[in-house]
Order: C-alpha cells, then sequence, then structure tokens
C-alpha cells in the first residue's frame, strides 16, 4: 500500500464525493484505524461541514454589499463629514488618543466627501501660522509622493473594520477606541445602515463596556430596535439592561420611557411601568409623558 | 455490521443528503463567470449582484475558519469582498471565482486570528469561540463539536502561512485536493506536500498539549 499521507487524500475525496467502492471503503478503514493524523483530519472536515451551513440571517447581506461597494468605489476614503451633527463629527475626528483633532467642526463640515490630503492640508495650513504652512506643505509634497488622503490623518474611513485583508493592506490600524466605535455606529445609522449600526452598538457594549460609549450606545441600541428594527421585545430588554447599568444616570428617564413604550408594543401592560415612572422621575418630562399615557 | 460498516455507511448517508459546499463548488462552468465579466468591465450592478451572491457563502467559510462572534464574522466578510473586488481585475479565471473568494477569506481570517494573538486578545478570542456562550449556540450545537473545532483554529495559528492556508482550505472549508490546487493556483503535488507537512506538524502539537488531547479523545 502507499504511504498514507499520500493515499489517504483521494481516498478521503472519493468518499466525501459519495463514491466509495467496496474495495477502496477497505482501503480507507485500513488507513484510518493505522494512521489517527488522517482520521482525524477526516472527523474535522465533516465536523466543519456544520459550520459552514447557512443559518438564518446569511442572506441579510444588503448592508453588507452596500458598504463594500461604498468602499470600493471611494477612490479618496474620507469621511463625509457634511452629514455629521457637531457632536458626531467631534467624535469621529478625536484622535486615537482621546484628543480632539486640531480642526473644529464648523471646519470639518466644510471639507466635502471627496476631500484629499492637499485641500485638507490646504484648510489646516489656512489657520495656522506662517511657519506651520511650511511644514504643512512639506507633509502635502509627502502626501501626494506616498497617496495619503484626508482620512489617514483622522482615523479611518467610519465603515473601515480593524480586519486586515490582503497583504496590501496589512499595515493594521491602531485599534479603534471606544469613541470611535461608537461614532462609526452612529456614521452607519445615519446613512440608512441599521443592522451594520446594531451591529456596532453592540460591539462597543461588548468591547468596552464600562465606557462612556458603552452607556450611550447602550441607549441608542434600544431605541434603535425599537423604532428602526420593530423588535420591541429585544427593545425592552436593552432599555432595562440601560436602566440596571446606570440606574441614577440622567438618562435613564429617557431609558425608562422606551422601556414602557416597548413594553405597550410587545401587547404587555405597562400601566405599572408608567406609575413607576412618575414616582421615580417626579416633575420631568418622562413624568409629564407617564402621566399623558395614564390618563 | 460491525462498528467501522456503521461508520462508513454513517458518512456515505452524511454526503448523500447534505451536498456540502465542496461538491456544490465543482460546478462548471463557473456559475458566477457571467457577473465577474461584466463587473470586471465596470458593470455596479454586475459587482452587486457578485457580491451578494459570495456573501452568504463567505460568512460560512469566515465561521468555520475564524469562529468567533457574528460582528467580527461580517468584518472579515466585508474586508473579503472588498479584497475580491480589488482583484477582480487580476482574476485569470483558473479557479472558480467562489474559490478565489473562499482563499481570500481565508488568509484574512488567519490573518485576524494572528493579529489578535499579537495583540494579546487570545483570551478573548479562545474564551468564546463560536459564541460558545449564546443559548442558541449551545442548545442547538454539540459544546464538545465546538471545542474540537476550535483546537484546530488554535493549531492552525501556529503553522507557517502556506501550511495552514491549504490545510484551513481543505478542512475548515471542505476542499478536495484538487480544489485546493485550483484555488491556490499551485500544483497538487505542492498542496500534497503542504498537506503532508501541516499533518506532521498537527500531530506533534497534538503530542505535546494535554488539553487538545483531551478533547479529542476517541479520535486519536
Amino acid at each position: 500500500m502507499s504511504h498514507p499521507n499520500t493515499d489517504s487524500f483521494e481516498l478521503i475525496d472519493t468518499e466525501r464525493e459519495g463514491a466509495l467502492d467496496a474495495p477502496t471503503a477497505r482501503r480507507l478503514e485500513l488507513v484510518l484505524k493505522n494512521h489517527w493524523p488522517v482520521a482525524l483530519e477526516r472527523e474535522w472536515m465533516f465536523l466543519f461541514d456544520d459550520v459552514r451551513d447557512e443559518v438564518p440571517g446569511d442572506d441579510d447581506v444588503d448592508d453588507l454589499v452596500e458598504a463594500v461597494l461604498a468602499r470600493f468605489e471611494a477612490k479618496t476614503p474620507t469621511v463625509a463629514m457634511n452629514s455629521l451633527s457637531d457632536g458626531r463629527a467631534k467624535a469621529l475626528l478625536a484622535r486615537p488618543d482621546g484628543r480632539p483633532a486640531p480642526l473644529d467642526t464648523r471646519q470639518a463640515k466644510a471639507i466635502a466627501p471627496e476631500t484629499t490630503t492637499r485641500q485638507w492640508l490646504a484648510l489646516v495650513g489656512a489657520r495656522s501660522a506662517r511657519s506651520t504652512r511650511w511644514v504643512s506643505a512639506a507633509v502635502v509634497l509627502l502626501a501626494i509622493g506616498t497617496g495619503w488622503t484626508a482620512r489617514g490623518l483622522v482615523g479611518d474611513p467610519p465603515s473601515a473594520s480593524p480586519v486586515v485583508a490582503t497583504k496590501a493592506l496589512t499595515e493594521s490600524p491602531p485599534p479603534l477606541s471606544a469613541n470611535q466605535v461608537f461614532a462609526r455606529a452612529e456614521l452607519a445609522y445615519n446613512r440608512g445602515a441599521t443592522q451594520r449600526a446594531v451591529r456596532l452598538y453592540r460591539r462597543v457594549i461588548r468591547r468596552y463596556p464600562r465606557s462612556d460609549a458603552a452607556r450611550l450606545a447602550r441607549l441608542a441600541l434600544a431605541r434603535t430596535l425599537l423604532d428602526d428594527l420593530a423588535a420591541p421585545e429585544e427593545a425592552a430588554a436593552a432599555f432595562a439592561t440601560f436602566l440596571d447599568h446606570h440606574p441614577s444616570d440622567a438618562l435613564a428617564q429617557d431609558a425608562a420611557v422606551g422601556h414602557a413604550e416597548a413594553l405597550e408594543r410587545t401587547g404587555e401592560d405597562a400601566t405599572q411601568t408608567w406609575r413607576s415612572i412618575l414616582q421615580r422621575f417626579p416633575n420631568t418630562p418622562a413624568a409629564t409623558i407617564a402621566s399623558r399615557r395614564l390618563r | 455490521m460491525n462498528e467501522s460498516d456503521s461508520g462508513l455507511l454513517r458518512f456515505q448517508a452524511h454526503v448523500r443528503t447534505r451536498r456540502d459546499s465542496s461538491m456544490r463548488i465543482r460546478q462548471r462552468p463557473d456559475p458566477y463567470a457571467g457577473l465577474v465579466m461584466r463587473a470586471k468591465q465596470g458593470d455596479r450592478q454586475a459587482l452587486g449582484d457578485l457580491m451578494r451572491a459570495l456573501a452568504p457563502r463567505l460568512r460560512g467559510a469566515a465561521r468555520a475558519v475564524f469562529g468567533g462572534d457574528h460582528a467580527d464574522v461580517d468584518d472579515l466578510v466585508q474586508e473579503s469582498l472588498l479584497a475580491v473586488a480589488g482583484a477582480l481585475r487580476s482574476f485569470e479565471g483558473r479557479s472558480t471565482i467562489l474559490h478565489y473568494a473562499y482563499r481570500i477569506t481565508v488568509r484574512t481570517c488567519l490573518a485576524e486570528r494572528r493579529r489578535m494573538r499579537r495583540r494579546q486578545e487570545r483570551v478573548q478570542l479562545h474564551e468564546s469561540p463560536e459564541g460558545l456562550r449564546s443559548p442558541e449556540a449551545a442548545s442547538t450545537e454539540n459544546v464538545v463539536a465546538i471545542l474540537r473545532r476550535n483546537v484546530l483554529r488554535r493549531l492552525l495559528d501556529e503553522l507557517p502561512g502556506p501550511q495552514a492556508e491549504t490545510m484551513a482550505l481543505r478542512v475548515c472549508l471542505g476542499m478536495s485536493l484538487d480544489e485546493v490546487a485550483q484555488a491556490t493556483d499551485a500544483p497538487t503535488n505542492t498542496v500534497r506536500s503542504r498537506m503532508r507537512l501541516a499533518r506532521q506538524s498537527l500531530r506533534r502539537q497534538i503530542e505535546d498539549d494535554d488539553e487538545a488531547r483531551d478533547l479529542l479523545e476517541g479520535w486519536i
């Protein structure tokens, strides 16, 4: 018999094609009995078949594909600053160390989505001292030479992920901060990519559970589930999670109202929840809403 | 009927009923050849359709090779699709586009696993393989099967790049020797040689790893 390491590949392939005849089956059996690495490999192959099977939700690829196409078509992958609110633009412009980038929001808004490094640095240069302009000019020349874009100065585009795809992209980006991931979630939400936004909210919560961004993400996730995805049960659970984590937070009343609304939409009687809001948050907008609902 | 007979019958039945993806992707000609041609000519609609056709399969492939939770898997698929779109112009059709995309996905997943290890997030990665903690996975999946799959993923991390890629394509994605050869654009004998070396390395690693041996008890 040939060496099992050579022959066993064809034997396993034949078996997986369902084309085993009796003599070949006996050969395979003999190889498997005597060479456990071959048997192990074969068992693993069948074990992995289960994971590759499509699961519910695998066909839901529209958001994913749109994100890929947008990134692919963006010749200069820059952030669409025009679409951001002030707070979101600031968050997006934050550096990995948490400090704000040198531009203020109004300037950031003035930058078109297709802003190149040259335009970006020209804007920076316009507000800088004369000496800084020379430095900026030098950086512009370097940037043009190396193909940098404005994106390179402020972080990755919102749809990018920390994953490295190919050798061409092997320059790993620095780990994203909680604020950056949250900013991406907000950007995705504003673009209508709700599912992606939900995934990113969940990522912030999972990876940075104690951060301030996670606090906001908990509420944003709950609101998105309730208002955009019509998932009141999940939303109710998400609001409850927020209230568990941040019972005395300034946003707790918003979460409490959301929780009651979500319970109502599931068909449950939320009367008791509205009453508890009246007691817990007296003389607040939440109490006004609660008393109106109880009438 | 003795025990070995029942084992063979089990797997023959398995192959007949499941029609696993390694067989589906053998179809010739490439079912996506038309889309690929139009996408290469700059047809955005065709590129979108191609991405939509590949994405569900790549999700499964990324789950197999990477494990991990859903959000990470989608990131990997997005990166893989982006790389496929970028490489489309140089795609010469020596394999099917699905094989080609599988290879890119495998590379992406392996690179990400290694990157995560370098960042010492190993605990996070290995503590929750394939959403071991999620109730639905735990209720429908055999926990031992999940752990056994994770043993292979961990061992793949230790293999040299080409061996890990070949092993992942064959074992995790269930591709035949010829399919791996086409996907990697390598002679079949080279694939065979890589697999042989990978098997030897895995054997050594398993023999030195008490935890892996315990998990694979009954198989080795």
